[in-house]
């Protein structure tokens, strides 16, 4: 598998004055995969992402995309190939139109004018919208802004798509479409970074979890590993999943992370 | 005793489209009603049609219908008289905080409406103690976690002993650990007696804990019920696509497998309970 992203030895600070926000971070993360980055909030989870696309750069230590070290690659050539989409859809959404929102990171990056169009309707397809394309994205509701704001990010086609809280404030479905778009792209051999809380989302979807404290990795690995490690989870704040309460409840001693595994387990058990 | 009741509430905003259509309820004391439904379909214009809000503090187009706290029509009366039976705890905690200090906060409307000095001090301490704040007492509230702050407008809401609190999306904005903080918070509010109206989109946490859950679609009323039927009605479930809590989910996989389940637990203890007679044979 070919490498994305690259960290090593990865020391961060704000300013000389202020304490470590990252403290020797090690990690590669491969092509084709959907990995998620859990702990607790200030634990340094998005000022490591920012590392991915240069907005922010090692003061120790080395992160490399695609073999590139980012000290090499402008912030508007990084952009190109790692895009971001902030935590608050309305601090990144801007323009009058849905159309125009959509087409201004392609437009910035000289995409051809003619293609524009399709790629906006194609764009918007990929996060599951039907939008008219003239209406103005802010009177779109809380579930189509964040998509929009995915999709604002999707139309440049990052090889790498980091997806910070995007679950944050939203119903139970457009938390399943963020999702179903994030893997869709993955699975066409793209790379997704995904920051969040929602812990039985990322057992169902994910490839590899991080789980982070204090600016260092705890530990790392499928979800089905990490979310056993009783201790590191405590330690770093995080809630098991609830399946695996279910299935403890249940008498059930196996590891089961995911609700389907349970209902087979169930099912199999009261066939006996 | 019933201390909030709408009866045929139409409001309107602009001149095209109703937010609320004909909606009836009564809330009766000391319940835990929780209200849900997809974003834009009208919980938030609920919650501040049932305070008052609407139409004295927000202007509306429309408004048709009545309301009654504590048997008095909110548009009958001056918006004073209304809000100090009830408290509000809005979306955004850090919009309603202001003190310099977590205590200045807590006491600014006991001391706004003059309350005796020593009156202030023990709600203060009271408050301080229930939320589990002591010993921030000091610190900048803005210093404080997400979790924190929002304890914090519930206790300066607290501090003015209301008999209804409303609250929008206390813990949808939360990670876990704030947001299970925060329950526990609202379940010990209820204890107290208090009659609690919350609004929340993401339900699975909650509901269990809730007397009567409310759903709206387009200001329409689809749904109002106590969890178990609430969460029985699978179909008004995913149409509001709502998340379930886990021990739901499961039940509804066991029920897609034709394994007959006639009633849904909605704890772990009730899951187990479940679960052994399903394994024993028995017919639940």
């Amino acid at each position: 598998m070919k490498e994305a992203v690259k960290v090593e030895g990865l020391w961060f600070r704000y300013d000389e004055l202020s304490d470590w926000v990252l403290k020797d971070v090690s990690l590669k993360i491969f092509q084709g995969e959907f990995v998620a980055i859990l702990g607790r909030n200030g634990c340094g989870k998005t000022t490591l992402v920012k590392h991915f696309n240069g907005l922010l750069k090692p003061c120790r230590g080395e992160v490399s995309v695609f073999g590139v070290n980012t000290r090499n690659l402008s912030t508007a050539e990084l952009t190109r190939r790692v895009g971001y989409v902030f935590q608050y859809p309305d601090s990144q959404i801007f323009a009058e139109t849905v159309f125009e929102e959509v087409c201004f990171g392609p437009k910035n990056l000289g995409f051809p004018k003619e293609g524009m169009r399709g790629l906006v309707n194609s764009t918007l397809k990929k996060v599951r919208l039907k939008l008219d394309l003239e209406a103005s994205p802010f009177s779109l509701s809380t579930g189509e802004k964040e998509r929009l704001a995915i999709a604002d990010v999707l139309a440049m086609n990052p090889r790498v798509l980091i997806l910070d809280e995007p679950t944050t404030g939203q119903d139970y479905s457009t938390c399943r479409r963020i999702m179903e778009v994030a893997r869709d792209y993955a699975d066409n051999g793209n790379t997704v970074v995904l920051i969040s809380h929602d812990i039985d989302l990322v057992c169902e979807w994910v490839d590899r979890v991080i789980l982070m404290k204090d600016g260092r990795i705890l530990v790392e690995g499928v979800p089905d590993k990490v979310f056993m490690e009783d201790k590191a989870l405590r330690e770093a704040g995080i809630e098991a999943p609830s399946v695996l309460g279910l299935a403890k409840a249940a008498g059930i001693d196996g590891k089961i992370i995911r609700m389907e595994d349970l209902v087979e387990e169930l099912i199999r058990r009261i066939a006996v | 005793m019933v201390v909030l009741k709408a009866e045929n509430l139409y409001v309107q905003y602009f001149k095209t489209g109703f937010f609320l259509r004909n909606v009836s309820l009564s809330v009766r004391k000391g319940e835990l009603l929780l209200v849900t439904g997809p974003s834009g379909s009208g919980k938030t214009t609920l919650l501040y049609s049932l305070s008052g809000i609407i139409p004295h503090c927000i202007q509306v187009k429309r408004y048709n219908g009545n309301v009654y706290m504590d048997g008095v029509n909110v548009r009958e009366v001056k918006f004073s008289e209304l809000s100090s039976k009830f408290g509000i705890v809005l979306q955004n905690p850090t919009s309603q905080i202001f003190g310099m200090t977590v205590e200045e906060d807590i006491v600014f409307g006991l001391e706004n409406l003059c309350f005796p000095r020593d009156e202030i001090e023990a709600r203060l301490n009271y408050v301080l103690r229930f939320m589990g704040l002591e010993k921030y007492r000091t610190r900048d509230p803005l210093t404080l976690s997400g979790g924190e702050k929002q304890k914090l407008v519930i206790g300066s809401v607290l501090a003015m002993d209301p008999e209804i609190m409303f609250l929008d999306e206390p813990t949808s904005n939360l990670d876990p650990e704030g947001a299970k903080d925060v329950l526990s918070t609202l379940i010990r509010l209820k204890n107290l007696g208090k009659t609690l109206i919350i609004v929340e989109r993401r339900i699975e946490r909650i509901s269990p804990y809730v007397d009567r859950i409310i759903a709206l679609k387009q200001g329409r009323i689809v749904m109002d019920a106590g969890p178990r039927e609430f969460f029985f009605n699978r179909s008004m479930v995913e149409e509001l696509g709502v998340n379930p809590p886990p021990t739901v989910k499961c039940v509804y996989g066991l029920i897609d497998r034709k394994i007959p389940v006639k009633n849904v637990p909605l704890t772990l203890q009730e899951f187990r309970l479940l679960v052994d007679k399903l394994l024993n044979g028995v017919k639940p």
